[in-house]
């Protein structure tokens, strides 16, 4: 316990790292005080299309209202939630359907793996936002279809990081140890193989995670995502599109935190990297 | 590469196709009546029918145990036989004339549908002689709407593919020749930067700062008024700006590995003047890896494109695609994503000539 | 042109951020930048001045390296006087700063990497203070280098020609095809047959040693004063190294190129430098001409370096190795004063522990860093050595007949079925228990592939290997009961790899023991610890994840595992090929204490013929995936020889001066194991050849008693008349051996 605190304190070696880590906190921390630090209720109609710092009943708008009259920054911090909720739950589905057949199809490798990499490859070549369209269209939007269309969508290029990982090291000496003394497929797979495989797995999870909050964003901004009333930052800017030349304030500003968290994200991944590579 | 246009073309028509009274809904909308989906599906060929008025005595044998109704005026449709102690209606008898009771027992009968496999080789067949079928949206035949789109389309990506090989190359190789530089350092915040802001979101901040605020540019790009270049430039902006990261990033990795490879230490322990060791003997090795990843975002930008021409409102394949999945346009949904798979496939096979030609070690092998 | 940041870049910022040349830090005298000796020449070029310089002068050179961790210093204090035509020799283990000299002295050092003190003259400049353009004149012109790996060095996008011809294109300013017609014939110099062929293609159509030989053309296209060679045969088989050895000595002949020369093996200097410095931990602790240094070392570190090297004349009985203890230090973990203290048995605190050493006059140009250099009477000094009896063999264990191991390769073209690979082709021999049996022969010879259908990791195509009432070869270890996998257990090659980095080292022993059935329960933890006794590592080490341990421990810890359970038979696949000469010896020892505890019996796969030498009781040669030549070691080290044997033998570097061998040296390449010479796979380099018979037909078995074997279509009669390869000649001491070249230069300041 004390050594993997130790690990993820190891990141403090890393400039970008700290940036990234301290973006990706203060999200997190607003995501889950959402309740406390929102100054107002993010479905309250309040003041229509009031500008950024006007005041109204009960305080002030700091990032002004949107066209129906409610917070933006209530809203962008209750859209935070649905961001840390989804985005989190859709990676690490991904995630488990990636890793199982990157394992199976890396170590066992032949005609399984021919067949598996050949569908990961036609997927990741395929444009992925049509095929989250795709999938949306035939699911219809909710917020179970976002994971399964980025299930979809990322397990082929987890699924390609762990193969490449796992045809290293199965080739190294203490694979054929663990042979030679008698071990089962299951426990090569999941105690000498996986944990080697951690940190690009790791590193690449922060980046995934940062194109699931994308594909998000993109889903609600396409009217693909959240059914409204949600406050969803995708869905904001949507919302808010057609007075974006107008009142570039309603959009601007969730705009602004989804790249600040992608962004964080971004740099939490490349210092991982960093400090990965200096063991 | 035929093996994977099929593959992928089978994915498209798994996720759209599979289920034919879905295709029947979105085509006649949420409102229409069960008989008038049985009669769509049969008029597009979804069920196994024989025309109108013909006899069934000689395929007797084979229908054993169906029956068969005139469902529309041109097509009689095949179904299967009524549940046990069901008195099935009589044979070819159009559905507008049936009794409820009548109408009732066929909503117990199943179509006989046409099994998915052949029904996928007649659905490709359709698109690959060309006929799109109609779209419900605009009421006219997809083709005739698509290609101008399409048009439209390589204009803009083009325009952004140009650009953004252009700036990423050149950051990237500056960036990965002196690892560790300033330069490296500032492109780098600048790579990582862009990558971060999607192109929805670059979209809306550009358009804050050069429509709102400096008054530069229009803010979308109809081109109601005929072609305008002015009108391109945010659309292009937002989309280099996104992939243009991305794949500066990967040609200064690359190019900083090549930079610390034994053989550039070679070529410089030759004796070889600095410009010549980068241009000869760095740069083709590095440009490798960015080049194949640079036909790869080809897709990636259809993608792009989606999101950045439905936000500018301009006239191209994306918003297309994007009206056509809003208003439930199946066919027009079909030939969008069809025509992604040429896209994606010609991509490939262009990659994977450049590649080769690129790396002696694949070309002899 | 900012080209001088690429050539001589500024420490990154971390390390201090000090100036491309800082000077405080270095302990020895430092002649520093204040006082730059006035260029004895004007502009580059220009005309000797009568008073000719030494080729190469390098005074008090301190080399470091900046990394997070702070300044590592990687030379300390090196000084070496060259002059044109001679030849010196940079030895010692891995982390000596041996490869970073020669960096030094071409002026490039990475980009952590810096000049800290001291300075390099070349031909009475300082190489400091040339600009960009100056050096790259001299570099590629006047010095050239040679690397160690020539595949990684070569430009894999550029053709050989294209790579040969710029050199002197740029150096010399002359055509594209008179440079092209110097290219190919340097290339013949090289004895690199079809240079037309060569010239057009890319480096991964050539062979390892064929690459190699470009490299060299490369490096001696323009003619240079100063040749360095930086390891430039480790990456290649024996025969194929005795080659390549055998055109650098011969073109330095021929040009008067002076060569420094760094290498690893003591065997390898000996034959081709007049010189030596022997390096330890980024100091020169010995330097002198090579016959003084190997008759008479006086640095403790050499002396045991000589122990630790396998002798091609004795074996494990007769003459155990005497191992260094210890491990080489880190080069940030280095100890006070004499950086071999620790490992060293005349250490004295007082005067060994406080203070570096200088490096003294030993007589003649012979120099030693150690305070008791004449004080250690060598000949009382008898160092630890296990004094083995010679074993019992037992009954017979294994008994492999007749085994095959084909791949087959998945058809590259549209047409052209499958390609096979015969990897192992009736491999015969029986092994007994308590025995050791080597398997010897170069890359792609199927050692390691017999090793893997042994252990049950890949099914054998034909043959058996029958040990008790089972067929291994039809027995993966899947079907494998616990009994038989604890009997058959393995010693990997590489130790980076031998351990899973993500679990400790005691985690992995207590799997071993409780997966072999020798423990359970709490009892597994005692067994640790003891496993840990037996291969003498602290028991603390248990808790240590791989990354804390060094290579040799490394290998301890894999050997440990081995004989976690009732090993009966263990399979040794390289176990030290990886490890420095010094960690190499007591690992072997180790190894071989525990197999004869064990009554284990070993097979030993090798491609080192002098270690085989000293462990094994039976060999069998290989080549291409057949036997050449199977029997006791003695006499397959013995005429008569298999000419394969017979080449093998003569291209092993002996780091002895005593011994003198016949020169074999082998033409052509390793034939790819996908195409094999129809007959003798030896066929195509044999220096022997009968003619077609030996292109036709496979050679037929010659047996001479005693299970000695050769498979050759020479008569037994003619095969017995060859000379034996190595020669004792007993010279009496303080003598060189050989009539070492231009004798008695002004003496060097080495």
């Amino acid at each position: 316990m004390k050594k993997s605190l130790a690990a993820v304190l190891r990141i403090r070696e890393s400039g970008v790292g700290v940036a990234g880590a301290s973006i990706c906190l203060f999200w997190a921390f607003v995501a889950v005080f959402a309740d406390v630090i929102s100054p107002f209720d993010p479905l309250q109609q309040l003041s229509p299309l009031a500008s950024p710092g006007e005041a109204v009943e009960g305080g002030t708008m700091l990032l002004g209202a949107d066209f129906l009259g409610r917070d933006i920054l209530s809203r962008i911090i209750h859209g935070t939630r649905t961001v840390f909720i989804w985005a989190p739950i859709a990676t690490a589905s991904a995630y488990f359907v990636g890793v199982i057949f990157g394992l199976v199809g890396g170590y066992y490798g032949g005609w399984l793996d021919d067949v598996i990499s050949f569908v990961a490859n036609i997927i990741l070549a395929f444009p992925v936002l049509i095929l989250l369209i795709l999938i949306i269209s035939l699911l219809g939007p909710s917020g179970a279809s976002i994971v399964v269309a980025v299930t979809f969508a990322s397990s082929p290029a987890v699924y390609r990081i762990v193969r490449g990982e796992v045809l290293t090291i199965r080739s190294r000496d203490f694979i054929a140890a663990a042979k030679t003394r008698g071990e089962s497929v299951v426990y090569i797979l999941f105690t000498e193989i996986l944990p080697n495989a951690k940190s690009p797995l790791i590193v690449d999870a922060c980046l995934r995670m940062g194109y699931t909050t994308i594909f998000i964003g993109i889903l609600g901004f396409l009217g693909l995502g959240f059914p409204p009333p949600t406050p969803d930052w995708g869905g904001m800017i949507n919302e808010n599109r057609s007075m974006a030349i107008s009142f570039p304030h309603m959009t601007v500003f969730p705009c602004l935190a989804i790249s600040s968290l992608v962004l964080g994200l971004n740099l939490l991944a490349d210092g991982i990297r960093e400090v990965a590579q200096k063991v | 590469m035929l093996l994977m246009m099929l593959t992928m073309s089978g994915i498209v028509f798994l996720i759209l196709e599979l289920d034919p009274e879905g295709v029947a809904r979105k085509a006649l909308g949420q409102f229409s009546t069960p008989e008038q989906r049985v009669a769509w599906l049969a008029e597009n060929g979804y069920f196994v029918t024989a025309p109108a008025g013909a006899s069934l005595g000689a395929k007797k044998h084979e229908d054993a145990g169906r029956f068969v109704y005139r469902a529309t005026e041109t097509k009689a449709v095949v179904y299967r036989a009524p549940p046990e102690g069901v008195q099935a209606p009589p044979q070819r008898t159009a559905l507008t004339r049936m009794t409820p009771e009548q109408l009732e027992v066929l909503r117990k009968m199943e179509p006989l549908r046409i099994s998915a496999i052949p029904r996928y080789v007649k659905w490709l067949g359709k698109f690959v002689s060309g006929d799109f079928g109609p779209s419900y949206r605009f009421k006219v035949p997809v083709a005739e709407i698509l290609w101008p789109r399409l048009k439209n389309t390589a204009i803009l990506a083009g325009t952004a593919m140009f650009f953004m090989i252009i700036l990423s190359l050149f950051l990237g190789v500056m960036a990965g020749m002196r690892e560790g530089s300033l330069q490296d350092r500032v492109f780098s915040v600048f790579a990582i930067i862009t990558t971060s802001v999607p192109e929805f979101a670059s979209a809306v901040l550009l358009v804050a700062v050069f429509v709102f605020w400096l008054e530069w540019l229009p803010g979308t790009s109809t081109m109601i008024g005929g072609f305008e270049w002015k009108q391109l430039v945010m659309p292009v902006t937002a989309l280099v700006l996104y992939s243009a990261g991305y794949v500066a990033r990967i040609t200064r990795a690359s190019m900083a590995d090549v930079m610390r490879s034994p053989f550039i230490r070679t070529a410089v322990l030759k004796g070889i003047p600095y410009g010549r060791v980068i241009v000869r003997h760095a740069l083709r090795n590095a440009l490798i890896t960015p080049v194949t990843v640079i036909l790869l975002q080809l897709p990636w930008m259809l993608s792009g494109v989606i999101v950045v021409e439905s936000f500018f409102a301009y006239k191209g394949f994306g918003s297309l695609l994007w009206e056509a999945t809003k208003f439930d346009d199946p066919f027009l949904i079909e030939a969008c994503a069809l025509v992604a798979v040429v896209v994606v496939v010609a991509t490939q096979l262009i990659a994977d000539i450049i590649y080769t030609f690129l790396n002696p070690r694949i070309r002899f092998q | 042109m900012n080209e001088n940041n690429q050539i001589n870049p500024p420490p990154i910022s971390d390390g201090g951020g000090g100036g491309g040349e800082p000077t405080n830090n270095t302990p020895p005298i430092s002649n520093g930048k204040n006082t730059p000796p006035p260029s004895p020449m004007g502009g580059a070029g220009g005309g000797q001045p009568a008073n000719t310089p030494p080729l190469l002068e390098i005074e008090n050179l301190n080399v470091s390296y900046f990394t997070r961790k702070g300044e590592v210093p990687a030379v300390l204090d090196f000084n070496l006087t060259l002059n044109a035509g001679e030849s010196v020799g940079l030895v010692g283990e891995s982390g000596c700063g041996k490869s970073t000299v020669s960096f030094a002295v071409m002026n490039y050092m990475g980009a952590n990497g810096a000049i800290t003190g001291g300075r390099v003259k070349f031909m009475g400049r300082d190489m400091a203070e040339m600009s960009a353009e100056e050096l790259r004149d001299l570099r590629g012109s006047k010095i050239a280098m040679i690397y160690q790996e020539p595949f990684a060095a070569l430009n894999p996008c550029m053709t050989m020609g294209a790579q040969l011809t710029e050199v002197p294109m740029f150096h010399e300013n002359i055509s594209e095809k008179e440079a092209q017609e110097r290219a190919a014939q340097i290339l013949s110099d090289v004895r690199l047959p079809d240079p037309a062929r060569i010239m057009a293609a890319y480096p991964h159509q050539l062979s390892g040693g064929q690459q190699q030989r470009v490299v060299i053309a490369m490096a001696l296209l323009s003619n240079p004063k100063l040749l360095l060679l930086d390891e430039p045969t480790t990456a290649l088989d024996v025969t194929v190294e005795a080659a390549i050895v055998n055109i650098v000595s011969s073109i330095s002949q021929k040009y008067g190129t002076a060569m420094i020369y760094v290498s690893h093996n003591m065997g390898l200097i000996l034959k081709t430098c007049e010189r030596v410095c022997v390096m330890y931990s980024g100091q020169v602790v010995e330097s002198g001409e090579v016959g003084e240094i190997f008759q008479n070392p006086r640095h403790p570190y050499t002396r045991g370096l000589f122990g630790c090297i396998p002798n091609m004349t004795a074996d494990k009985n007769s003459r155990p190795l005497s191992p260094i203890r210890g491990q080489l230090p880190l080069a940030t973990e280095r100890p006070r004063g004499c950086y071999f203290g620790p490992r060293c048995d005349f250490f004295e605190k007082e005067r060994c522990g406080e203070d570096l050493i200088k490096i003294e006059n030993a007589g003649g140009g012979h120099m030693a860093r150690c305070v008791k250099w004449s004080e250690i009477d060598w000949a009382k000094h008898k160092p630890e050595t296990a004094q083995r009896e010679r074993a019992v063999i037992g009954e017979t264990l294994v008994n492999v007949r007749d085994m095959k191991k084909y791949y087959e390769l998945p058809s590259a073209g549209f047409f052209g079925g499958a390609k096979k690979v015969k990897a192992v082709q009736d491999l015969s021999f029986q092994a007994r228990q308590k025995q050791i049996v080597a398997i010897v022969g170069e890359s792609g010879c199927g050692k390691s592939t017999f090793a893997k259908v042994l252990m049950g990791l890949e099914d054998g195509t034909g043959g058996k290997i029958v040990m008790g009432d089972e067929d291994l070869a039809a027995l993966p270890v899947e079907k494998r009961d616990e009994e038989m996998i604890a009997a058959v257990q393995m010693v990997f090659q590489n130790p980076n790899d031998t351990l899973n980095p993500s679990h400790t080292v005691g985690k992995q022993i207590a799997r071993s023991i409780r997966k072999l059935g020798a423990a359970s329960g709490e009892e597994v933890e005692r067994k640790v610890d003891r496993l840990l006794d037996l291969v003498k590592l602290p028991r603390s080490y248990k808790h240590n994840k791989p990354s804390q341990l060094s290579g040799g421990q490394k290998q301890r810890i894999g050997i440990a595992r081995a004989f976690a359970g009732k090993a009966r038979l263990v399979v040794a696949d390289e176990p030290v090929s990886a490890l420095d000469v010094s960690v190499q010896a007591a690992v072997i020892d180790l190894l071989l204490d525990i197999q004869a505890s064990h009554d284990t019996t070993m097979l030993f796969i090798s491609h080192d013929l002098s270690l085989v030498r000293y462990l094994a009781d039976n060999i069998i040669v290989m080549y291409l995936g057949r036997i050449m030549e199977q029997g006791l070691t003695k006499d397959v080290f013995a005429p008569p020889y298999h000419p394969y044997t017979e080449s093998l033998l003569s291209a092993v570097p002996v780091a002895d001066h005593r011994v003198e061998k016949e020169e074999i040296i082998l033409e052509g390449e390793l034939p790819s194991p996908l195409n094999p010479p129809p007959g003798c796979p030896f066929s195509s380099r044999c220096p022997r050849k009968l003619g077609e018979i030996c292109d036709k037909e496979l050679p037929p078995k010659r047996d001479f008693g005693e299970g000695h074997a050769i498979y050759c279509h020479i008569n037994p009669a003619e095969l017995k008349k060859s000379p034996p390869v190595f020669r004792m000649t007993k010279q009496p001491p303080q003598q060189p051996p050989q009539p070492s070249q231009p004798q008695q230069q002004p003496q060097p300041a080495v």
